[in-house]
């Protein structure tokens, strides 16, 4: 696992969209909008009330649809799982620890954007952790599974990575993450709704704001969803490819 | 694990092993084994089926039919029981990127109940001022060697080694013949997939020539020299035939050249 914890940290596109990215994104949209509860939000909360959340959903979809489909197809691609494969360790209890390092990071960045977000700007958080706690870690599972499914999915680990960066910059600018969908045409708000990490926002903006489950319905619907299908598929193809 | 007749322990033994890749056959009712502190090496023509025979053995890929026991126990059902004593290098197989030399000996020592100390490992195979490098930054040579060594971290009784010195100096291959002969001299059994005749001739014990997914010749070069002898037209067969030109005398013929069109 240490080793897995170095690799993550030297390459260093996972951090820096982990950690570095959305606290420069705090400060930057911070610095501009403040946190004053205004008009876009019908004056219940401010812009980095609602900003944080969001957040916490591109920090899951960074290390879930990023980092996690990307390191896992390049394993695959040079053929580093079969050399796993000849070792007592086998390969996938390599990939367990991959996932579990990964999700791991996405709930420390988790933290941290939230610790700057009250430290910074004094955010206000309504709801009850004892639902955002479970929003948090049912987003990662649906998020992770759509990673996982992206890795298993594709032959060559190229096209993998090409996917994976589509779906995570599509996902990051139409889904609410880091721009705020209260300011996107009509048109564009409609094809965000089949964005899962949309979902996420919602998700986690209602519970953050005091929603309970029984008004984000929906999003749990499609996350759990979104969970089975890519989980499943995902797990059957890995199974028939071996990744060898 | 089986004796052999005069005692020698068989590390592995392959029954009637057949791989098939849809309608292809890449290996066709092979049968041979490996007994401890013997070099075998296997030789044959790209696709005779060499490296499809030396991942069933390892349990990396399943056989269409046949029977493999390595240390007794079948690689397929239970193949992290037998990586406990076997080593491999793959002809098709990597190491992360950004990884550090001593980080990766590490790491794979990890794997092993008691595995070797790879301090010495490092000293004695020429890289212990390489445990600061990153892996990408050896030398073809380095990176064979360390690949050797890796593959000795779990104390291993047999060593399947494939094509290990393909595109290496001839410098970088002496100084691993030298290693494996060390490694030999260990009582372990060594499965040496090769290209270079020379590397055969100074290395082998035993002698696998596969063709078109068969064995058509098993035994010592003497034995395959005899064979040779008994088999090739009077008029290709001399005394002073090298291992080399008895394969290529085997050997499927290739097209040849015409080099006036190429001019």
């Amino acid at each position: 696992m240490q080793m897995i914890v170095k690799l993550y940290i030297r390459d260093f596109a996972s951090p820096f969209f982990s950690v570095a990215f959305p606290l420069g994104s705090i400060l930057l949209f911070g610095s501009i909008f403040g946190n004053e509860p205004n008009e876009l939000f019908n004056y219940q909360h401010g812009s980095m009330d609602a900003m944080i959340p969001a957040l916490v959903g591109m920090v899951i979809a960074v290390n879930g649809i990023m980092t996690l489909p990307l390191n896992l197809s390049e394993f695959m691609t040079n053929k580093v799982y079969k050399r796993f494969d000849a070792t007592p360790m086998g390969k996938g209890n390599i990939i367990l620890v991959q996932v579990f390092v990964y999700l791991l990071a996405a709930l420390l960045s988790t933290v941290i954007v939230i610790v700057a977000g009250r430290i910074i700007y004094n955010i206000n958080i309504v709801g009850d952790w004892f639902v955002i706690i479970p929003a948090i870690l049912l987003s990662c599972v649906a998020i992770f599974s759509m990673g996982f499914f992206i890795a298993a999915i594709f032959k060559s680990g190229k096209v993998a990575q090409v996917v994976s960066y589509i779906v995570y910059f599509l996902m990051i600018f139409i889904s609410g993450a880091t721009v705020p969908l209260e300011i996107m045409p009509d048109n564009i708000r409609t094809f965000a709704n089949i964005l899962p990490l949309t979902h996420v926002v919602n998700l986690l903006q209602g519970t953050f704001h005091g929603q309970g489950i029984g008004e984000q319905v929906t999003a749990i619907y499609i996350l759990v969803g979104i969970a089975l299908v890519c989980g499943s598929i995902g797990a059957m193809m890995y199974r028939r490819r071996k990744w060898a | 694990m089986s004796e052999r007749g005069n005692n020698v322990s068989i590390l592995a033994k392959v029954n009637n092993l057949s791989v098939q890749y849809g309608t292809n056959i890449a290996v066709n009712k092979i049968s041979f084994d490996v007994s401890a502190g013997e070099i075998v090496a296997v030789i044959g023509s790209n696709g005779s089926g060499k490296t499809s025979s030396m991942e069933c053995l390892g349990g990396l890929r399943n056989p269409s039919d046949g029977t493999i026991a390595v240390f007794d126990k079948d690689p397929q059902t239970d193949r992290k029981e037998i990586y406990k004593q076997l080593g491999v290098q793959l002809q098709e197989s990597a190491y992360p990127e950004k990884i550090k030399v001593g980080e990766i000996c590490d790491w794979f020592s990890s794997f092993y109940e008691n595995p070797a100390d790879y301090e010495k490992l490092l000293a004695q195979f020429g890289l212990a001022d390489k445990k600061k490098s990153y892996t990408n930054k050896l030398s073809g040579g380095q990176k064979q060697r360390l690949s050797i060594l890796l593959a000795m971290l779990g104390r291993p009784k047999l060593l399947i080694l494939d094509e290990l010195t393909t595109g290496l100096d001839p410098e970088a291959r002496r100084s691993i013949w030298e290693i494996l002969k060390v490694i030999k001299s260990g009582g372990i059994g060594i499965l040496l997939v090769s290209h270079y005749m020379d590397e055969v001739e100074n290395l082998a014990d035993r002698i696998i020539f596969m063709q078109n997914g068969k064995i058509t010749f098993t035994g010592t070069l003497a034995a395959l020299r005899n064979f040779a002898q008994e088999n090739l037209h009077a008029d290709k067969w001399s005394e002073r035939m090298s291992l080399e030109d008895i394969y290529l005398a085997f050997a499927p013929q290739q097209k040849t050249v015409d080099l006036g069109e190429l001019m």
